[in-house]
């Protein structure tokens, strides 16, 4: 029975620091701690140690940079999330770029069209005369005699 | 005491700047994000340290509720509400780093009893807090020191009124065991 007192004594001590305590709540509460020294002592210590609770609240500081902080990071964060976006149409492109750079650099080997080079027989008759080197190759035909 | 700014208006014109920087801030617009940012760090920061005792950890958890609060913006139906809805992201944050942590147990020398000065008391009450289970230990920041309403707490808790109301009653009962246990009282 004492046990169910200190229980509801308990109870109102936890309420009485949030509201006040009703009439008979009050009556029951002061007689309580008059006859349970246990209750009475524990009455003494949940203010003490609430109050010393209550001091440990955070002073409000200041903190340099922070807003930077947050916003550099949202902006990376962003990037991040864009260029995974974006990055299947940059593959894509960077491929279509690789490929284009391969086909022109074949178009450009490739003869034009009109034009045949000379064919391997008649390169050989070109020769160059060290007599005369300033003409260039000429066709063994037409070397000077 | 009433607020000096709602005599003036000028709380509600800063109800109304917020609701724009919120508009903008879905939009895109960075100048918009950075002023929420510097309007709310204060109160993120001082209610992370008050839960995590740990200045360091209350500013990474502070970051990373407002680019938590920026990246779902999509789910705060009122702009009015992003004050509440940034407040509720930080405190699960803490309360999801509480939760890897487990309650300490601290050895306190029950034989001396602490008469001394208030510094020696404070040690000792933030040893005791860090011996609660992290729901208990918030409920009984958000209560005593962040000094929330009843309400308060069950809407950043996302707990009913009356879970609040329990968790308050346990959560003072254990502190006081845990004090009366540290100063050798006899519980």
């Amino acid at each position: 029975m004492l046990r169910n007192r200190c229980d509801r004594f308990s109870r109102l001590l936890s309420e009485r620091a949030d509201r006040d305590l009703t009439p008979a709540e009050a009556r029951f509460f002061d007689r309580h701690m008059a006859e349970c020294p246990g209750c009475a002592r524990e009455a003494g210590i949940s203010g003490l140690s609430l109050d010393i609770l209550r001091t440990l609240r955070v002073e409000e500081t200041e903190s340099s940079g922070f807003e930077d902080r947050v916003v550099s990071v949202w902006k990376q964060t962003r990037l991040r999330r864009d260029l995974g976006y974006w990055s299947p149409a940059l593959v894509g492109a960077a491929v279509s770029a690789i490929a284009l750079v391969a086909v022109l650099n074949a178009t450009a080997r490739t003869p034009k069209s009109g034009y045949q080079a000379p064919a391997t027989s008649e390169a050989r008759r070109l020769t160059i005369d060290q007599r005369f080197p300033e003409l260039g190759p000429i066709p063994l035909s037409n070397r000077p005699r | 005491m009433i607020d000096a700014q709602i005599l003036n208006g000028s709380a509600s014109d800063a109800a109304l700047q917020e609701r724009h920087w919120v508009a903008r801030t879905r939009q895109g617009d960075e100048a918009a994000l950075a002023a929420l940012v510097a309007r709310h760090r204060t109160r993120l920061i001082r209610t992370a340290s008050n839960l995590l005792r740990d200045r360091h950890e209350a500013e990474d958890i502070a970051q990373e509720a407002f680019l938590k609060a920026f990246r779902e913006l999509s789910k705060l139906r009122d702009d009015r509400a992003f004050s509440g809805y940034l407040y509720r992201i930080c405190v699960r944050l803490c309360m999801d780093r509480l939760r890897l942590k487990r309650p300490e147990t601290v050895e306190l020398e029950s034989s001396q009893p602490h008469e001394g000065g208030t510094i020696e008391n404070r040690v000792v009450i933030e040893k005791l807090l860090a011996q609660l289970p992290y729901d208990l230990r918030t409920t009984l920041v958000l209560r005593e020191i962040e000094q929330l309403s009843y309400d308060e707490v069950a809407d950043v808790m996302q707990v009913p009124v009356g879970t609040v109301r329990s968790r308050l009653h346990v959560a003072r009962e254990r502190f006081r065991r845990l004090w009366m246990e540290a100063v050798g009282e006899p519980c």
